[in-house]
């Protein structure tokens, strides 16, 4: 899982108890959640804002699977927005078959891109329920 | 208060013009609107200039060309909002009676990117996550089949009607027919895209003219009037939204019909934003030109080609016109006044006196869309 922060979501991932789990915040005036972890609310502005893990699962709300795009991206790359318990919206990469609209998915992590000189590329992603990459 | 009216438009054709910088694309449309306005362009006394990757002094560059330099230049990035985020600052000065006579112009060169999708704010979270306008709005496309029971061949009947549109006018990137069967067989994009759902890259300028009711008096040339210009910002929301009706868009067009004391009935002609098929079915529902969930049977209908009801996107629209993103909001309004003075040609909708101009985009995080910006104008 080193290399699991090379990209992106750096200050968005933590491991707890072996476990990869998303980063966001959450604003103790409004209540107000969001990924990725924020200063202030954006919301109401408050400065009162905790960082907090969001929860691993959660349901696909759309999807593509898209063949075009900047080139460090993998071809053709699968990319959905999935609705956490929390009320929190998080775009991610969907890795695994059998996806759509309603189906419930799991965070993960691997690969999702190659950047230009080389590297390999490695964030979160959602992976269908019960199947681990 | 003065009305603001266009008194000129100005366009060149949209298409790919790598070896022409931004302000050798830009200068001719000018020349165009003024001289389609028969005014001497020292009477010009401002420029809003609407451009988004452009760069620097977009309006400056252009005008330098031509001799127009000195005048106060505004140059306004708003990403495809860009020029009809001109065209509204403009419609405010003369309004308030700071000018009576303002150019505004739409100018852009995507070539400059050799080609593929349009490049994002790379600081923004879901563009760092793999986010780019196809993959937006084919989301929006999903879900929407999902919930309205839309079909990939309605889909692929947008493109179609735009694209014979798009053969009847001479300033179209894309002047060729296309038939449901070749929209659905070219190469996938993002599901459910295919290439020839998605608007054509390019370049490309427009150019408007903008004055007062005493000037256009004064001119005598058949103008056009600005019964709403209307700006409206897109709300960061973090958690769900509804992605099958755009609330930005619902909340311009409110204010739009609002300010021009008109309804979606009154509407003979719209050139709605249509980067990408699902787009401008999403918009005949937040327009009111019918209810939720029923944009397919309206497609289906006949009731927005040009002979309909409602022509949308006589012009060809984004689909086959093009979309040099900050040239397009003018180029929007270019077609509309053609189409209000009867110089549509082949693509004349019928005593159009109304028409309805919709520019809006900005694919950031927690957005539907950044900016949006209507027009309403009448004859």
């Amino acid at each position: 899982m080193d290399d699991v922060t090379h990209l992106l979501g750096a200050a968005t991932l933590e491991e707890r108890s072996g476990q990869l789990v998303l980063i966001g915040s959450k604003c103790a005036d409004c209540h107000t959640e969001t990924v990725p972890a924020v200063s202030n609310c954006p919301n109401c502005a408050s400065a009162n804002v905790t960082r907090t893990p969001q929860p691993q699962e959660g349901i696909l709300y759309s999807m593509t699977t898209l063949h075009v795009g900047p080139r460090q991206w993998l071809r053709p790359m699968s990319l959905g927005y999935v609705d956490l318990p929390n009320g929190v919206r998080v775009l991610g990469v969907l890795h695994g078959e059998g996806h759509a609209i309603g189906n419930k998915v799991t965070l993960s992590h691997g690969q999702v891109g190659t950047d230009t000189d080389g590297t390999v590329l490695n964030n979160f992603v959602f992976v269908p329920m019960g199947k681990t990459e | 208060m003065t009305n603001a009216r266009i008194v000129g438009v100005g366009m060149t054709r949209f298409g790919k013009y790598p070896d022409q910088t931004l302000a050798d694309i830009g200068w001719p449309a000018v020349n165009l609107a003024i001289a389609d306005a028969e005014i001497d362009r020292k009477r010009i006394q401002a420029c809003y200039c609407g451009s988004s990757l452009g760069g620097m002094m977009a309006g400056q560059r252009v005008l330098a060309r031509i001799g127009m330099g000195g005048i106060p230049v505004t140059n306004i990035e708003n990403a495809c909002s860009s020029s009809s985020t001109a065209l509204h600052q403009a419609v405010m000065s003369v309004r308030a009676g700071k000018y009576d006579v303002v150019l505004v112009l739409g100018v852009e060169k995507l070539t400059k990117f050799g080609g593929g999708v349009l490049p994002l704010e790379k600081e923004d979270w879901e563009v760092r996550m793999g986010m780019s306008m196809p993959a937006l709005y084919a989301m929006r496309a999903v879900r929407y089949m999902h919930e309205f029971g839309l079909t990939r061949e309605q889909l692929a009947r947008v493109s179609v009607k735009n694209r014979a549109n798009g053969a009847l006018n001479p300033l179209a990137q894309m002047q060729s027919p296309v038939t449901e069967a070749e929209v659905l067989a070219s190469r996938p994009v993002a599901d459910p895209f295919t290439l020839l759902q998605c608007c054509p890259t390019g370049d490309g300028a427009a150019a408007l003219i903008v004055c007062s009711d005493k000037v256009a008096r004064e001119l005598g040339r058949t103008s056009v009037q600005v019964l709403a210009s209307d700006l409206v910002s897109g709300i960061y929301r973090p958690g769900f939204r509804d992605m099958t009706s755009p609330e930005i868009t619902v909340r311009g067009a409110a204010e739009a019909y609002e300010e021009a004391g008109v309804g979606p009935e009154d509407i003979d002609m719209a050139e709605v934003h249509d980067a990408f098929t699902i787009a401008e079915l999403i918009y005949y529902e937040a327009f009111g030109f019918c209810g939720r969930g029923e944009a397919g049977a309206l497609l289906d209908s006949g009731a927005t080609q040009i002979t309909g009801r409602v022509a949308v996107n006589p012009s060809g629209g984004l689909l086959a016109k093009g979309h040099p993103i900050g040239a397009t909001g003018a180029a929007q309004v270019v077609e509309a006044v053609m189409q209000l003075r009867g110089e549509a040609g082949a693509r004349q909708v019928q005593d159009a006196k109304i028409a309805l101009t919709h520019a809006t985009g900005g694919g950031l995080t927690g957005f539907d869309h950044g900016a949006c910006s209507i027009h309403i104008l009448a004859r």
